[in-house]
């Protein structure tokens, strides 16, 4: 029989619950076939306030100000999931961290590009929108279902989106 | 200790007839390794008749053909989970409209992941099946594992 050869297991997580049950399934994927978890987080900075701000010396202060709170957020988050990383220590897979800063869909594709994965393991979560009951599966997904050149597992998490930091 | 039963009930789908192994092999791999069900069902995706409402001799034919090639190609699949002593139940759907069904098929059934091949072969293809597999993920109500 053809094993389960997902040995390079890429697990996106955006700091919310349902990103927590991707990287446990990541994880047991990752033991099942003796492989390794690459745990991946994006730090956005938003570009939305740009069309109020008028003059180059104000978008270039806005600009910074972003900057330095995206720094301060990736600071922030690497800690919490070092400290969830550090809950799957007995269970002997190797784990790996990365964050990043920038437009999330870019910076996800170049770095699967870059480590040749064999899976993406990633979630999305019921009732995190305004649609009821109802799973949402929102652009970004779609586009990375559309453009990741390696096979996704996709959960449907039945949680309410809440970041790591308000739990 | 992490729960490896992770995943109770897999089915394996099509959204494409062509390259049935690969996702066949995975579901078998994952449903030994979970301890799952595996259910394989192959949804075929009736055509236009050839006089709209009236199926032809020839309509009838190509449609038999096509069933008995997916009977066959199941036969296979429950001989080789037979062998990995998998509990495999196999199955074979004419249907209108693939998503709705897909959809019906995992709620009726309590589906816990479901596993599509997504086919890559020329763009307006690409584009199609990417629609086919946007409206699924959209849709369905349980973990996916999209093949590529």
């Amino acid at each position: 029989m053809k094993q389960n050869n997902y040995k390079k297991i890429l697990v996106l997580h955006g700091g919310f619950e349902a990103g927590d049950t991707a990287l446990f399934h990541g994880i047991n994927l990752a033991k099942i076939s003796n492989g390794s978890v690459s745990v991946l987080h994006v730090v956005n900075i938003p570009t939305y306030p740009m069309s109020f701000v008028s003059t180059k010396t104000e978008k270039d202060s806005v600009k910074k100000q972003l900057r330095k709170a995206a720094l301060e957020m990736k600071k922030q988050m690497k800690k919490e999931f070092q400290k969830k990383i550090e809950t799957y220590k007995n269970e002997k897979v190797k784990i790996s961290l990365d964050l990043m800063i920038g437009p999330t869909l870019k910076q996800i594709l170049e770095y699967e590009t870059e480590h040749n994965f064999d899976l993406v393991v990633m979630s999305k979560s019921k009732g995190s929108r305004l649609a009821g009951d109802r799973s949402v599966v929102g652009g970004l997904t779609i586009k990375l279902l559309e453009r990741l050149r390696c096979p996704i597992l996709m959960l449907d998490v039945p949680l309410s989106a809440k970041s790591i930091e308000t739990r | 200790m992490i729960n490896t039963d992770a995943f109770s009930n897999i089915l394996v789908t099509y959204v494409k007839p062509t390259n049935k192994q690969t996702a066949f092999d995975m579901g078998l791999s994952l449903a030994k390794s979970n301890n799952a069900k595996l259910s394989v069902v192959e949804f075929m995706q009736a055509e236009q008749p050839e006089f709209l409402f009236f199926k032809s001799k020839n309509n009838k034919k190509k449609e038999n053909e096509q069933k008995h090639l997916v009977e066959d190609a199941l036969k296979k699949f429950e001989e080789k989970a037979k062998q990995e002593n998998v509990d495999l139940k196999t199955s074979f759907k004419s249907t209108e409209t693939l998503v709705d069904s897909i959809i019906q098929y995992v709620e009726s059934n309590k589906i816990d992941l479901l596993i599509v091949d997504h086919p890559h072969m020329s763009h307006s293809e690409e584009t199609h099946y990417n629609d086919v597999v946007s409206a699924i993920h959209d849709e369905v109500h349980c973990n996916m594992l999209t093949l590529k």
